[in-house]
């Protein structure tokens, strides 16, 4: 069963349309990201659900009800802020009994869930302290903790991991994960840090511009992207588009033509990963201009002397460049990504 | 001493001189002056402590403390409150807020005396507006609302809280503004309407600026003189008198300026004491949040 339903919610702040009919269905269990830039209507959509803002058109169904004018209190759903929203006169305790005492649940119940919850979030020590007294994972801990105990239907999650630092924000991702498992509970997670979509996510929703542009697993997404933006945004170092033009069964763009068998002809563009990218052969050239060392991956960024165009190529554990160097290109034919008024190409076969 | 230390007291040195000899010596002045008889028509004696004897036993002068700390606890009280309830609507977004902040400001911009002279006016036996809006046309009905005793403590308490009520809505409202929407929202999730958001959200996070807000107009109540000394001068029978009047009327027409400072140093220590309560409490507030 589905626990949540988008259907063509449109939210409109006077002339500003920030999400233009959305249509999501989300499973039972399913641990749902959305994903995209700032400004790309996922956040609105999260507080559309929650009740926080009112929708302009469409309709948000929870559990099979529609709830467009319910208030958040009646729609079930627990929600994590990215400033985490603890009461700050409160403490620990209060903070985690306060949506139970809301709901005049008695008191050994409350107790109960809070001391539950506190175990869960390994939070116990500091029941008495408040919010101020701890630290960043620590109110993050205490903001999931508050969500928790309600038992909602849906949790919702809003770029709850952007004010932890790095090392932080990786543990905390884990325990999202562990969590979810646990309580094998309906999460829509908001997010514009891909890491977090790929590996939180069972379901990304990639978002642009009040729309979504694809909803599929995280495997999908990064291997076939639907859109150019989908394309573009997910991945890091971004992929390498080149414009070209499909003419009988061949892409032919930057000084190459690569044989493709797909069902269009004319303006095409073509997607390349930096790992799909290879030295030496003649699909591009161009000097190095910088080589980045992540450890694990070597990454060089090149520049075509007479178009100018950039190139992110990543290296093999065999290859060896320097800055300045300049170098050949081929790409991995078999995983190319085409695409046509803003729509993926099948290719059937290629090479 | 270190030259950094030096150079601090160097610094520092100018301030307290000038609240040396500013403030401290006529405090200090006033408090051995009160020890004495000392008018135009006798020889300056020491009585000790007979001046402060005569304050608490003569009626006029309990009237007058009396009147004082109802006038402070009264006007303070309502000032909050209203001062709270005008912070509530200038936080919220609504059309035309900007001129209704400036309408809920412009009574504390006007100068305490024009404000006096105006409710003296308003409250006026033969041609007031508050006896035109009670009695129309009716002037055989027309009351003299500041003959009477309870009415012209009440007019004197009422202009007050007219004037200033709009400072303490600044104070609260800067308060208001540092209360982050997140909580609100999380709130409106875990269940609270609205009453329940303002009493368990709004009003502990306001308490430090309510504090503050009390300390400021409490120091400001006790020292109430241009109202008085415009609308009523201590008028009927004493019964809106208050210490600073009472003291200025001892002090310059009736020349007895050891009684007289008796009076001012009666009024210095009890704010000193009410400040210090709450300063303390403020302090520890702050540093809480």
């Amino acid at each position: 069963m589905s626990t949540l339903e988008l259907r063509g919610l449109t939210k409109r702040f006077g002339e500003i349309e920030a999400l233009n009919a959305i249509d999501l269905t989300v499973d039972q269990g399913d641990f749902c990201v959305l994903l995209g830039p700032s400004g790309c209507g996922k956040s609105t959509a999260l507080r559309c659900i929650a009740g926080l803002e009112t929708i302009t058109d469409g309709d948000v169904i929870i559990n099979g009800d529609r709830v467009n004018e319910k208030t958040p209190k009646e729609r079930g759903i627990a929600m994590v802020f990215q400033t985490y929203a603890l009461y700050p006169h409160m403490t620990v305790r209060e903070n985690l009994a306060f949506p139970l005492k809301m709901s005049k649940m008695p008191k050994d119940e409350m107790e109960k869930r809070v001391r539950d919850a506190a175990s869960l979030l390994r939070i116990e020590p500091m029941l008495e302290r408040r919010p101020r007294e701890l630290s960043g994972g620590q109110r993050q801990r205490v903001a999931i903790g508050r969500a928790i105990v309600r038992e909602p239907t849906l949790f919702l999650f809003d770029e709850p991991l952007s004010n932890l630092d790095a090392k932080l924000r990786n543990d905390m991702r884990l325990e999202i994960a562990a969590l979810h498992r646990r309580l094998e509970a309906t999460v829509i997670y908001v997010t514009h840090d891909q890491v977090e979509a790929m590996t939180l996510g069972k379901t990304i929703v990639v978002m642009n511009d009040g729309r979504i542009e694809q909803v599929g697993t995280p495997d999908e997404v990064y291997q076939r992207p639907a859109t150019p933006f989908v394309a573009g945004f997910v991945g890091m170092p971004a992929m390498n588009f080149i414009t070209g033009e499909i003419r009988n069964d061949a892409f032919e763009g930057n000084g190459f033509e690569i044989p493709v068998s797909v069902d269009h002809e004319g303006e095409t563009l073509l997607g390349v990963r930096p790992e799909d990218i290879n030295l030496g052969g003649d699909h591009g050239e161009g000097e190095v201009e910088i080589i980045e060392n992540l450890g694990a991956d070597r990454y060089a960024y090149l520049k075509e002397t007479d178009t100018r165009k950039r190139w992110a190529v990543r290296l093999n554990a065999d290859e060896s460049v320097d800055v300045g160097q300049a170098v050949n290109l081929s790409f991995n034919v078999e995983r190319l990504h085409l695409y046509a008024d803003n729509r993926r190409l099948d290719v059937t076969s290629s090479s | 001493m270190n030259s950094e230390r030096k150079a601090a007291y160097a610094l520092v040195a100018p301030a307290v001189f000038i609240v040396a000899v500013f403030v401290l010596s006529p405090i200090v002045q006033a408090f051995i002056n009160s020890l004495y008889r000392d008018t135009p028509f006798s020889p300056k004696t020491f009585i000790g402590l007979d001046n402060y004897r005569t304050l608490f036993s003569d009626s006029v002068a309990t009237g007058t403390i009396e009147f004082t700390l109802i006038f402070v606890i009264v006007s303070t009280a309502l000032e909050i409150l209203i001062g709270l309830g005008l912070a509530l609507v200038i936080h919220e977004h609504f059309k035309g807020r900007g001129l209704v902040r400036a309408a809920v400001l412009i009574p504390w911009a006007i100068p305490t005396v024009v404000a006096g002279v105006m409710w003296k006016y308003m409250l006026n036996d033969q041609y007031g507006f508050v006896n035109l809006v009670f009695y129309g046309s009716n002037v055989a009905n027309y009351v003299a609302w500041l003959a009477s005793e309870w009415s012209a403590r009440m007019a004197i308490i009422g202009a007050d809280v007219w004037k200033t009520s709009s400072f303490a809505a600044l104070l609260i409202l800067a308060g208001l503004q540092s209360i982050p929407e997140d909580l609100y929202e999380a709130a409106r999730i875990d269940g609270a309407n609205a009453v329940k958001r303002f009493f368990r959200i709004t009003l502990p996070l306001l308490k430090p600026a309510i504090l503050l807000a009390l300390l400021f107009r409490m120091m400001d109540a006790f020292r109430v003189f241009a109202l008085v000394y415009v609308m009523t001068q201590g008028a009927p029978g004493g019964s809106t008198n208050v210490l600073q009047y009472y003291g200025y009327q001892k002090m310059f027409p009736e020349q007895q300026f050891g009684y007289g400072s008796a009076v001012s140093v009666l009024v210095f220590v009890m704010i000193a004491i009410v400040a210090t309560i709450l300063i303390r409490t403020v302090r520890t507030r702050i540093y809480e949040s």
